[in-house]
């Protein structure tokens, strides 16, 4: 490649990374907790107990009222199975006449708007994951941040191209900092490149699928996407009811079938844990039941059957299922980190964090590229981005130990849980930030990662003394899930805490002439001795 | 720079998408069959454009010859939409 060419592609490179890798990081660090939503949304919400026996039964008889009530559900209801963690309801979901989507769960009197429900601890990391806990148009944000980050990865590859079989474990440590900064960069960028590529890719289908297929539909294929994409995802062929009455099996004993089918046709298990009746209540009704399978790529598969009689009438899953179905399906297994076990989430985990990590240091660079070796006062452009990276990392970092604190401490002053997470975190990531404007970033820097730690380690010891009747249970009972979240909160409150003492001893201690360094009258003076020399 | 930018970003989105079309559309057999694979190649192909659209000398370039990559890409299509079954 020319130099010139390289050079341009460096610029791309540094722009994108600029442009995308704050959301990046936030998604990035979210979207690592999110690996293990089911264990944080268990450890938050202790009190909610689900999965009654007679559960599905009590469904079969809302879908009956719903749609006895509301005529338009009859065309198309949905309801889903239990799962054994506590945010998950049990809910039908239907579409009225004028195109809105209700939702209704056991134990609810009347259908509210299906947007309208209140998040979890939980649900509140995954959303900050998906759209930075923007509404409406947050994912679509996020979903042109992962284009402009498939761009910083491919630019990003070809620069270092040159150099990468020779590089490729080199981690210099020494005087020149920005030559170990830029091997670190380098070597995590090129070892997670494969799941980065991937998060690249189904991020940005994940974010833009209707936005995407819209402009398919509209621009090359005359309409004809909408009705194609149905049949290329759901298990379901067109139908019409036929009017009339008849009775409809439940779907406890539709998912029964459906699992039946799912095994006969291949598959390791298949746990149900949604399923739809279109034509509800008439002649002619069909089901499809969708549920997740172990040992494939794409866990999530869908069988269809008669609702009447409960015949199958096609079965798209693992091993049983043609290209669409199937990349569909791998589409979300890649995305999520369902297509293995335990150890498979924690390799989640561990890159998602590498990840976070990659677009710090990228700004890091940034930083150290344009800094004044001889000068205690640095350029405008150099402090803003110390000021914005510090403010925007560490302060998410903040704000997201904090929100874990709230959901904890919250409800011993009398507040519910899932009404105050979202609040707490956006009042501690501004605070990070204002402080951060404040101190200056070189402090600022040590102040929230130590601040980080204190409440990381505090979410972990509370917990266990608060609720330490219930981490005895769960433990009894042979379950490590909470035992694990307080773990894991205490870990990272020692990392934070590491990485604190680290940049500490960086601004005490390390080169005077930059943004990082907290001694700014010796800087000052070191200056003034540059120039006289 | 930001010539060859904007270039890539607003021509190289409806020559991807006119590209994966085609392919779509002139796929054996069933057209259909291949339309999910082919949408999860559709963001790095864009992104590929955007890439190489920066090798082009100056943004004007760019722009010319994207414009003619377009005009080609669409008619392949139209041919394609007018001769076969597609979707």
């Amino acid at each position: 490649m020319k130099a010139s060419t390289i050079r341009t592609f460096t610029t791309v490179h540094t722009w994108t990374g600029l442009l995308a890798g704050f959301a990046l990081f936030i998604a990035f660090y979210a979207g690592a907790l999110t690996m293990f939503h089911e264990e944080i949304d268990a450890w938050a919400l202790p009190k909610a107990e689900m999965a009654r026996a007679d559960t599905m039964d009590r469904a079969h008889a809302m879908l009956a009222d719903i749609v006895a009530k509301h005529p338009a559900a009859a065309e198309q209801i949905g309801v889903t199975y239990p799962a054994d963690h506590p945010s998950h309801e049990v809910a039908a979901y239907w579409m009225e006449k004028n195109g809105d989507w209700k939702t209704q769960s056991l134990g609810e009197a009347a259908p509210r708007d299906s947007e309208d429900h209140e998040h979890g601890l939980a649900d509140f990391v995954y959303e900050l994951h998906y759209d930075l806990g923007i509404p409406v148009v947050g994912i679509y944000l996020m979903g042109v941040v992962s284009i402009v980050y498939g761009l910083a990865l491919l630019t990003g590859l070809l620069i270092h191209l040159p150099n990468l079989a020779r590089e490729l474990f080199a981690l210099r440590p020494g005087h020149n900092l920005k030559r170990l900064w830029q091997d670190a960069h380098n070597v995590i960028g090129i070892l997670s490149l494969p799941f980065h590529i991937v998060f690249a890719i189904t991020g940005a289908l994940l974010c833009l699928t209707l936005v995407t297929l819209v402009a398919f539909n509209t621009l090359t294929f005359d309409g004809k996407v909408m009705g194609a994409f149905e049949r290329m995802t759901s298990a379901l062929p067109a139908s019409q009811g036929k009017g009339g009455s008849a009775p409809m099996l439940s779907p406890a004993e539709l998912g029964a079938r459906a699992r039946q089918a799912a095994l006969a046709a291949g598959a390791a298990n298949f746990d149900p844990d949604y399923m739809r009746y279109m034509h509800y209540g008439q002649q002619g009704a069909t089901a499809e039941v969708r549920g997740t399978s172990a040992k494939t790529l794409g866990e999530y598969g869908a069988v269809a059957l008669d609702a009447i009689d409960g015949h199958v009438i096609n079965v798209q899953l693992t091993g049983a299922r043609d290209a669409n179905h199937a990349t569909y399906s791998a589409i979300f297994g890649l995305h999520f980190g369902t297509f293995g076990s335990l150890s498979l989430r924690w390799l989640y985990f561990l890159l998602g964090l590498a990840g976070a990590f990659l677009f710090y240091s990228g700004n890091l660079l940034y930083i150290e590229s344009r800094r004044k070796r001889r000068s205690a006062e640095q350029p405008m452009k150099v402090r803003a981005m110390a000021t914005a990276t510090v403010g925007v990392c560490i302060g998410a970092c903040f704000a997201i130990s904090t929100t874990f604190l709230g959901n904890l401490v919250g409800p011993l002053f009398g507040a519910e849980p899932t009404a105050i997470v979202q609040p707490v975190c956006f009042t501690a990531f501004a605070g990070a930030i204002a402080w951060t404007f404040w101190r200056r970033p070189a402090k600022a820097a040590v102040d929230l990662l130590f601040a980080t730690a204190a409440v990381s380690v505090a979410v972990g010891v509370l917990d266990v003394v608060v609720h330490h009747d219930r981490l005895l249970r769960t433990l009894a009972e042979g379950r490590y899930t909470v035992l694990g979240v307080d773990l894991v909160a205490i870990a990272t409150g020692a990392g934070f805490a590491w990485l604190g003492v680290a940049t500490r001893r960086r601004a005490v201690d390390g080169d005077p002439c930059s943004v990082w360094s907290s001694r700014r009258e010796q800087a000052k003076q070191h200056t003034r001795e540059l120039q006289e020399a | 720079m930001l010539g060859k930018t904007f270039a890539g970003i607003l021509l190289g989105l409806p020559l991807s998408m006119a590209l994966i079309s085609f392919v779509i559309w002139v796929w054996p057999h069933s057209s259909e069959s291949v339309f999910i694979p082919m949408m999860v190649a559709f963001f790095p192909l864009w992104i590929g454009i955007m890439a190489a659209t920066y090798l082009f000398r100056s943004g004007a370039r760019a722009w010319a010859w994207l414009a003619v990559a377009n005009v080609a890409a669409f008619a392949a299509l139209f041919l394609a939409k007018h001769t076969l079954p597609g979707l």
